[in-house]
């Protein structure tokens, strides 16, 4: 069986791993208090498709908890339960360990950790003791259920050493009679010294007494994984009375020893009252499931059976085990698959081998039109696509010699090859697109959790979720997005006291914003707290020892943040105080050929700008010639290009050069003293300058000649090489040369290292002050 | 039982391997052949700035950027001239494609691991750490280089070092 699944797994994996962020992102989306029912319908949907898919590939585990989940969850959507704040965040951490344990499936392992339990044991409370309040009919006096809530409710908060009566009644539990209960007992004794406690001569009846600091709910935790809840009764003693006859205990003997009540006789039991007023229950029990028992501590027996008889057809049996609420397990033996006595304890409930053989019922889903193909596939293509526009432009190299007139077909032919491969470039480049929201949609979750532990209020704005980009880039972009997200509710949105003191309002507002700018995608995390702090920052710079100019700009203290070591040294919180600093922020976006830009104002925010190209595989540039040497400049940086004339440059404390273009002064880097490629000095006027847009303002590039515009295919140095200062890549020309691209960025820290930079600088500040 | 005599046979004298051999001014060096992937000519490069002498650039291998290192310069042996016979040899180091221009490849010699005596300190031209030994084959001597590692060394410059260079 495991070598006939396991060619399906990946395809469980992914699917569930769908399954739990659709959840995930529902559950955000779910307003606790008007709770839409199509979303709860939805998110049960995901849930019952991961139990589905878990039982089928035999993963127990995740079965269970979804088990867990989704009869809460089917509560819920009925509208036996109120959504309350204490679900959603179960859910929630139910989602967390599904993942984990989704996760650990992957790399072949089991995900063991008590916070399971714990999550289940959550989940189980939330269904059955808020099942009270909620209920459809107003029990009787004697209700059953509540009877066993009630013996329950002073345990289950504190569960100090107590004396639990647990019985059995083999029928209602819907044990067979050869059923083995060592597991179980010996899952108990675990739990503290037990023993047999039998009181009259009983074959169908079986009694423990139990000592153990534990609540209710964990032995009936137990007991589920066995038999259903419904013939079990577990009462606590006061402890000095634990071999008395508890008075109280006689309500509950004519249930445990009568065996002839078995059988849901509900007519006749006053202690299940409860059930007649639920329409269509006893029907289902006695038309479909006469094994059945009784459902006690699980109100809502219209659904539960009604669940049983839909899900039955749905599913065509495959997963009986799982199916409906805790304790719904067919009694006989004919049912789908038997309830048998799995290990009791943690990782027990395994499926029988009957459920687990059955043909997987998954519920394809309707006008499913897309196609799983690995990212490796792809980016082979695209790298195919690329070679084939550089031998494109080979051939059009070298017919270009040709005379046209007598090779009209030749040239009609590559035009039209141009115009192919440029289109085949674009679709397939699309393929890499995806919209951002794949990456927006984890931060719902992050404010949420991010503000809770710190206490404040703070609403996340998505805009322009459908923005598309690189696949490649939307996954770098996530570690980055993450830190500054995290660092503005921390840093940025004030506590909610101090907002109301300011005048704001008390829950502070996050956005997020993508968008195309030309060929840029632009991202935005803005948010409306108290912005930075000028002097504060200053004084850092001053005691990190950081070199400003007397008057520094705005924006430069602002770039301040992004130094190394200078961002949370002095507020570390476990929030933003692990993960990464500002500065891998901004190299991460830099080594996507992006810039960071940060806006801020004191009281009322800070912005922050991520500039990103919308590809990393395609450069819109302009070659430049550099002696014998060609160069790309990315288009982006670019702003003008300007024919220099002596007068415009300017030397500044003898080495120092600087260009005078309108009333700026901008540092002029001379791309052949930077990159030494030695050749002839030439005068300045025989070059060109080209002016850039670099992250510490505009500079002026000294190139020898301006060649052509080209759409280039970038490849890394680094696959075989390193990385090379002040170029962020090669591409492969018409002619099957390498070229370089430029990075301006580093060509200008390149500059200022190479002996020029001081002089420049300042007068540069002079310039724009 | 039978594992460890094949393994004793392994270390034993049996097994020989195979290195290409190549000239570069009078002497003959020696590189394990699996690091080899091929043999080409040697092409216009494009040169990277503020790099090492001995690394000629990058060229275009079939839409692969390889860097070219001249060996000669490495391992200053005068300066190289570049004429028809002047061969690249393209090495892949563990993942990496790397090339290296060479005077000539001469042979694929087999040797045997008695034949490489462990060569004798040269000073601070070529690391003996990068040496794996001396092996005499007829009356040539042949340096046998242990390529992967020398490719990998930080002196080299091919692989990002931590903080190498940048400040």
């Amino acid at each position: 069986m495991t070598i006939d699944m396991s060619q399906f797994y990946q395809v469980f994996f992914e699917e569930a791993a769908e399954h739990l962020a659709e959840m995930e992102s529902l559950l955000l989306e779910l307003d606790v208090e008007a709770a839409d029912k199509e979303m709860l319908n939805a998110i049960f949907r995901a849930a019952h498709s991961i139990k589905g898919g878990a039982g089928t590939f035999g993963f127990t585990d995740m079965a269970q908890m979804t088990h867990v989940l989704e009869s809460l969850l089917d509560r819920l959507r009925r509208q036996e339960l109120q959504l309350t704040t204490a679900m959603v965040d179960a859910f929630l951490d139910a989602g967390d360990i599904l993942k984990a344990q989704l996760a650990a499936h992957q790399e072949g392992g089991v995900f063991e950790n008590p916070r399971i339990a714990e999550v289940c044991n959550r989940l189980e409370r939330l269904s059955m003791l808020e099942a009270e309040p909620g209920a459809p009919v107003s029990p009787p006096p004697s209700d059953v259920p509540r009877q066993v809530e009630s013996a329950a409710a002073p345990g289950g908060d504190a569960p100090d050493c107590r004396v639990w009566r647990i019985r059995i009644h083999r029928e209602q539990a819907g044990l067979k009679p050869d059923t083995s209960l060592e597991g179980l007992v010996s899952a108990l004794a675990e739990l503290g010294p037990l023993e047999p406690f039998t009181e009259e001569e009983d074959g169908d009846c079986l009694g423990w007494q139990l000592t153990a600091p534990v609540a209710h709910a964990d032995i009936m935790d137990l007991l589920d994984f066995v038999c259903d809840a419904a013939g079990v009764r577990v009462e606590s003693m006061p402890a000095s009375a634990a071999t008395d006859e508890d008075p109280g205990y006689g309500f509950f003997e004519p249930m445990g020893e009568t065996p002839g009540d078995g059988v849901p006789d509900t007519d006749t039991d006053p202690g299940y009252g409860l059930f007649e007023d639920a329409p269509g229950a006893v029907q289902a029990l006695d038309q479909e499931h006469p094994g059945y028992g009784l459902f006690g501590g699980s109100p809502g027996m219209g659904q539960v059976a009604e669940q049983v008889a839909r899900e039955q057809d749905e599913t065509d049996q495959g997963f009986g085990f799982f199916d409906g609420a805790p304790g719904v397990v067919p009694a006989d033996s004919s049912g789908p698959s038997a309830a048998n006595a799995g290990p009791p304890a943690g990782g027990g409930g395994t499926p029988t081998p009957e459920g687990g053989r059955q043909p997987p019922a998954r519920r394809t889903p309707a006008g499913d039109t897309s196609i799983r193909v690995s990212v490796e596939k792809v980016d082979q293509l695209i790298n195919l696509v690329g070679e084939l526009v550089i031998t494109h432009a080979m051939l059009a190299e070298s017919i270009s010699a040709l005379d046209p007139v007598g090779h009209q077909s030749v040239f009609n032919g590559l035009a039209n090859l141009e115009r192919n491969s440029r289109d085949l470039q674009q679709s397939v480049m699309s393929i890499r697109m995806m919209p951002i929201s794949f990456v927006f949609n984890r931060f719902p979750r992050v404010v949420r959790d991010t503000a809770a532990s710190l206490h404040k209020k703070v609403n996340l704005k998505l805009v322009g979720e459908d923005t598309e980009l690189d696949k490649g880039l939307i996954e770098r972009l996530a570690d980055p997005l993450n830190h500054l997200v995290r660092n503005s509710i921390d840093h940025g949105i004030e506590s909610p006291d101090q907002r109301r003191t300011a005048g704001k309002s008390e829950t502070g507002e996050i956005m997020l914003r993508a968008s195309h700018q030309g060929g840029n995608i632009v991202v935005e995390v803005s948010d409306d707290g108290a912005g930075l702090n000028r002097d504060k920052l200053l004084a850092k710079a001053a005691e990190k020892g950081i070199a400003l100019p007397d008057n520094p700009s705005s924006k430069e203290v602002w770039q301040l943040i992004f130094a190394p070591g200078f961002s949370t040294a002095e507020k570390v919180t476990d929030i933003s105080g692990r993960g990464v600093g500002m500065d891998v922020v901004r190299r991460n976006i830099e080594q996507m050929n992006g810039r960071v830009e940060i806006d801020s104002e004191p009281g009322k925010g800070t912005r922050i700008i991520i500039r990103l190209p919308l590809t990393l595989a395609i450069l819109d540039g302009m070659s430049v010639r550099m002696a014998d040497e060609i160069f790309i400049l990315p288009l982006t940086a670019i702003r003008e290009s300007v024919q220099p004339r002596r007068t415009q440059v300017k030397t500044v404390s003898g080495k120092g050069r600087v260009f005078q273009v309108g009333g700026d002064y901008l540092p002029l880097v001379e791309l052949g003293r930077l990159f030494s490629s030695g050749g002839r000095r030439f005068p300045v006027e025989e070059g060109i300058v080209v002016i850039v847009d670099t992250n510490e303002g505009r500079a002026a590039l000294l190139v020898d000649e301006l060649m052509a515009q080209h759409q280039v295919v970038i490849k890394s140095l680094e696959t075989n090489y390193r990385k090379v200062e002040g170029v962020s890549g090669a591409t492969i020309m018409g002619d099957g040369r390498v070229a370089l691209i430029l990075d301006v960025d580093e060509l200008m820290r390149l500059n200022r290292r190479l002996g020029s930079s001081m002089a420049t600088f300042e007068v540069r500040e002079q310039a724009h002050d | 039982m039978t594992e460890t005599a094949k393994d004793r046979a392994i270390i034993g004298s049996d097994e020989s391997r195979e290195y290409l051999t190549f000239t570069l001014g009078d002497e003959e060096y020696g590189i394990d052949i699996l690091n080899v992937q091929e043999i080409r000519g040697y092409d216009a490069v494009t040169k990277i700035a503020n790099s090492p002498d001995f690394i000629k650039g990058v060229i275009n291998m079939r839409g692969v950027i390889v860097p070219i290192i001249d060996m000669r310069l490495k391992f200053h042996l005068g300066v190289a001239e570049y004429n028809q016979f002047t061969v690249v040899i393209i090495l892949n180091i563990s993942g990496r494609v790397v090339g290296m221009v060479v005077d000539g490849v001469s042979d694929v010699i087999a040797l045997r691991a008695e034949q490489i005596r462990p060569a004798p300190e040269f000073g601070a031209i070529l690391d003996t750490a990068y040496i794996d030994g001396l092996a005499t084959l007829d009356d040539r001597m042949v340096i046998v280089v242990d390529i992967e590692k020398l490719m990998s060394s930080g002196e080299m410059g091919l692989v990002d070092q931590v903080q190498s260079g940048s400040a």
